[in-house]
């Protein structure tokens, strides 16, 4: 049986970073999300948010809707279906981590 | 903008609020509450000591309150998008989101039904805000623990309406009943306002958590041509309205020609500004709707919401306790406004112009009869809120573009 620590090295380390799982969370929650939306939710900068975009967008979890609305440029993001397998897969794996923590015993001084 | 890395109670965070999104906009159910508490009063303003009141009557306040609501929620649901972005809901989320309102203009109409059929009983419209605010109280325990103010407030309102049989004779006259209707429609308003107003906070400042720069960067106000002008088209009618069934009825009938008049000017104030929005339907018919980026956004500062709750409150004591004169709140209007005129002075030292119309009803209330009270103090508020309007009109117009984004 793998150890949580064989479990932790498994994660996906694209959804694993704390601000891509945090787009993906709000994404995970509604149908899509516009830019503004993601940007207040998340609290990351303008560049960051939009690197963080591109990078789920080309592992191809993330779908990315550029519009104008009148003459306002408008970004809609949409999760992907390997985005949610992916996302339900993370917290698979976390929970085994976490599982597997509780039975782990600290080692005592000799 | 500083930038934080979102933990774990951050992903907890951000999960509900995209998910309850629709659920948050509180103001949308605190709007419905207003309306509810505006029509008590004006129906208890207005009842003539020779003329004792039906059940029916309690049907009015809650029209009032319906008439209210309607346009401005669209108008609502479109600045929280403004403000905050938009999550496009699931159908799920939508359905959620429509139901406290849902549930009220349901149970509203079983009322109507139940004081047809001149039977007695608990007001449905009580139950069911009882009812869904208990759902929310179980499933999110911890986050929306508030909304046991309304569940406290449906099921008073729900004791009160049962706890008075129905006695209604030939022509639906039963006073006791129509007073405990309107005295439980008042509950019901001011247990919305609060959770509403609860909601809306606890949305706001799970955005403003993550954006530490953004909560304590002073908010600069921005004026807005067209919004201005709409205040003062609203304002203008509702006093218009006021102005007339003061100068030309008497006082036995004035009661009536304020109800009326106030149901036309309710009517006009939203026909208007409806009018260029249907040009616009005709004109783009078929093509995708393109909403406006610009315009003003919600207010979440917490004093200001403080305020709104402390003039419902004290509408709802009025209703509830003293309907012979609105002094009380009179009193609550004027020191909101030198409130707001103080907190944003001078951008909106023109806000005392309400202090001056209170001061002006005050003066008045005790030497007029209720109805008449009543319709000096619509003539003032909404007076002052139609020269507030064209005040900011007149900077907007003058500053259009000069000031910075507050948000």
């Amino acid at each position: 049986m793998p150890t949580p620590f064989e479990y932790l090295q498994s994660l996906n380390r694209l959804v694993h970073e704390p601000a891509r799982l945090a787009i993906l969370v709000a994404l995970s929650a509604c149908d899509k999300a516009d830019f503004l939306f993601l940007l207040n939710v998340t609290g990351l900068t303008k560049g960051n948010l939009s690197s963080h975009l591109s990078k789920l967008e080309q592992a191809g979890l993330v779908q990315i809707e550029k519009r104008f609305e009148g003459k306002t440029p408008v970004t809609y993001a949409k999760m992907t279906l390997e985005g949610k397998v992916a996302l339900k897969e993370y917290w698979r794996s976390v929970d085994k981590v976490r599982a597997g923590v509780k039975h782990l015993k600290p080692l005592r001084a000799t | 903008m500083s930038e934080q890395i979102p933990s774990t109670s951050d992903i907890r965070r951000i999960a509900f609020v995209t998910q309850r999104f629709l659920e948050l906009q509180g103001l949308i159910p605190a709007a419905l509450g207003a309306g509810l508490i505006f029509g008590s009063l004006l129906l208890h303003a207005v009842r003539r000591p020779d003329k004792p009141g039906r059940a029916f009557d309690a049907v009015q306040a809650f029209m009032f309150a319906v008439m209210f609501i309607g346009p401005l929620m669209a108008y609502l649901h479109r600045i929280y998008r403004r403000t905050f972005g938009d999550p496009v809901a699931t159908w799920y989320q939508k359905v959620l989101g429509g139901m406290p309102i849902f549930a009220v203009l349901a149970g509203g109409m079983l009322d109507l039904l139940q004081i047809e059929s001149g039977r007695g009983g608990p007001s449905f419209a009580a139950i069911a805000v009882a009812t869904y605010s208990t759902y929310i109280v179980v499933r999110d325990w911890r986050w929306r623990t508030h909304h046991l103010v309304a569940v406290a407030a449906g099921l008073i309102a729900a004791a009160i309406t049962a706890s008075v049989p129905a006695v209604a004779d030939q022509w639906g006259t039963d006073p006791a009943r129509s007073a405990a209707y309107l005295l439980a429609y008042t509950t019901i308003g001011l247990g919305l306002i609060a959770s509403g107003l609860l909601d809306h906070w606890s949305l706001a400042s799970s955005f403003r958590r993550t954006m530490p720069d953004a909560a304590s960067k002073p908010r600069i106000k921005r004026f807005y041509p067209n919004y201005g002008l709409t205040r003062a088209w609203i304002g203008g009618v509702f006093c218009l309205a006021a102005a007339i069934s003061l100068a030309g009825f008497t006082d036995r009938s004035l009661p009536d020609a304020l109800v009326l008049g106030l149901i036309i000017a309710q009517m006009l104030a939203y026909a208007l500004p409806a009018i260029p929005q249907l040009w616009r339907a005709v004109r783009d018919f078929g093509k995708r709707v393109v909403e406006p980026t610009r315009g003003p956004t919600v207010d979440f500062r917490l004093d200001s919401l403080t305020v709104m709750f402390l003039i419902a409150l004290a509408a709802a004591i009025e209703s509830a306790v003293s309907p012979a004169s609105p002094a009380v709140l009179a009193f609550a209007i004027g020191g909101a406004s030198v409130w707001v005129a103080v907190r944003d002075w001078p951008s909106r030292s023109h806000c005392l112009i309400g202090i001056v119309a209170s001061a002006a009803v005050l003066f008045y209330i005790p030497r007029v009869q209720p109805a008449r009270a009543f319709a000096i103090l619509i003539f003032a508020t909404a007076g002052s809120v139609m020269l507030d309007g064209l005040v900011d009109f007149w900077i907007a117009s003058r500053h259009e573009g000069t000031h910075a984004d507050a948000i």
